[in-house]
């Protein structure tokens, strides 16, 4: 069966070639995951990102459309507003690049558990006080929303705090070594 | 045991500082660069919002429209869903709910064909932006004395004006 080497050199190739992109990319997060704690951060740091990324690109093209939803949550004087949906779009992006390259994150998870709890604030003010709004949180388009979908909302925007308040312990809070193994302080992979 | 990375919190501040700063540079200079670039501070007051290009405010006051009811000069059009519409709306008022206007506009324009008659768009609550909508979407049709009173069931109510309950009624 000698002469199946040679078809199989380009396979083992490939094997390597993957194993070595997934290598860097995992060092390109920064993320040397060994636990469990590790690959859930992981996955909430990757999950905010996108949702950040993709709520930002709408706001950041339509600014005015996005100061209209802002106006309609009716929580922010009138003088603010259009200055709240210009930066707040780009704080998002920001945000965003920070968690998927996994830069900066103590400032970037701080900011954004900052950001979701006023919008998952926002948006229960307005469900108490029975304003039905469009949240206008990723598509800047105005529709009459529905009970049901201000539920949905509510559901959703706990989801992404309960991601951003992980990350959060995760970061902060670091399992304390016991005596014989606190020589080189690899507990804590944040960076 | 876990412990909390105090060691961590200036870091921390920092960071968000200066990402924070980061976000206003790109947001300004964007903004700035853009083609329609937005004002940095807008008046929001449903008043400046309804001036129009030519300056003269869409909003009338109540009382203002309650003449032109008495008048029947104007023609009272009400913004909101068509269950809102027949739990109450003002006396002789026509229903073109914003929520599916295109299917309205077209009945509309055959009942109005003059586009020069007064129309008073209306919808309820402070916030209620349907009105605007409507009033600038009809005058973007071609009428051209469209005008919106705000908060307007709730004032008109208040001011013990009439009002209908059911299915529209010819005046």
């Amino acid at each position: 069966m000698s002469h199946n080497h040679a078809p199989n050199k380009p396979d083992i190739l490939g094997k390597r070639l993957l194993l070595a992109i997934l290598r860097a990319i995992m060092k390109a997060i920064q993320m040397k995951p060994k636990r469990l704690s590790d690959w859930l951060s992981l996955a909430a740091r990757l999950f905010l990102a996108v949702v950040f990324l993709y709520a930002s690109v709408d706001k950041i093209l339509h600014p005015a459309e996005f100061a209209k939803a802002v106006y309609l949550y009716q929580i922010l004087p009138g003088s603010l507003i259009n200055l709240a949906a210009l930066i707040l779009p780009w704080l998002e992006l920001v945000l965003g690049l920070c968690l998927a390259a996994g830069i900066w994150l103590p400032g970037a998870v701080l900011w954004s558990n900052a950001l979701l709890g006023t919008f998952f604030a926002a948006l229960v003010f307005n469900v108490i006080r029975g304003l039905n709004i469009h949240c206008g949180c990723f598509s800047t388009s105005i529709d009459p929303a529905g009970a049901w979908l201000m539920t949905w909302y509510l559901f959703r925007d706990a989801s992404f705090l309960l991601a951003g308040g992980y990350l959060m312990v995760y970061l902060f809070w670091i399992p304390q070594l016991s005596e014989d193994a606190t020589g080189d302080g690899e507990g804590s992979s944040s960076g | 045991m876990y412990r909390f990375r105090t060691e961590l919190i200036f870091k921390t501040f920092l960071q968000a500082a200066v990402l924070a700063l980061i976000a206003v540079a790109a947001a300004l200079a964007f903004n700035n660069f853009r083609a329609q670039s937005l004002p940095l501070i807008a008046d929001w007051s449903p008043e400046a919002r309804l001036k129009t290009a030519t300056g003269d405010s869409l909003v009338l006051s109540a009382e203002q429209a309650w003449e032109f009811h008495l008048a029947r000069e104007a023609l009272f059009v009400d913004a909101r869903s068509p269950q809102l519409y027949t739990e109450g709306h003002i006396a002789g008022a026509l229903n073109v709910p914003w929520q599916d206007v295109d299917q309205y506009l077209d009945s509309f324009f055959k009942k109005v064909t003059d586009r020069k008659a007064i129309i008073i768009a209306y919808c309820d609550g402070e916030s209620c932006s349907l009105s605007e909508d409507l009033a600038l979407e009809l005058r973007d049709m071609g009428y051209s004395n469209v005008k919106v009173i705000l908060n307007g069931l709730t004032v008109w109510k208040t001011r013990g004006y009439p009002i209908e309950t059911g299915a529209y009624r010819e005046p």
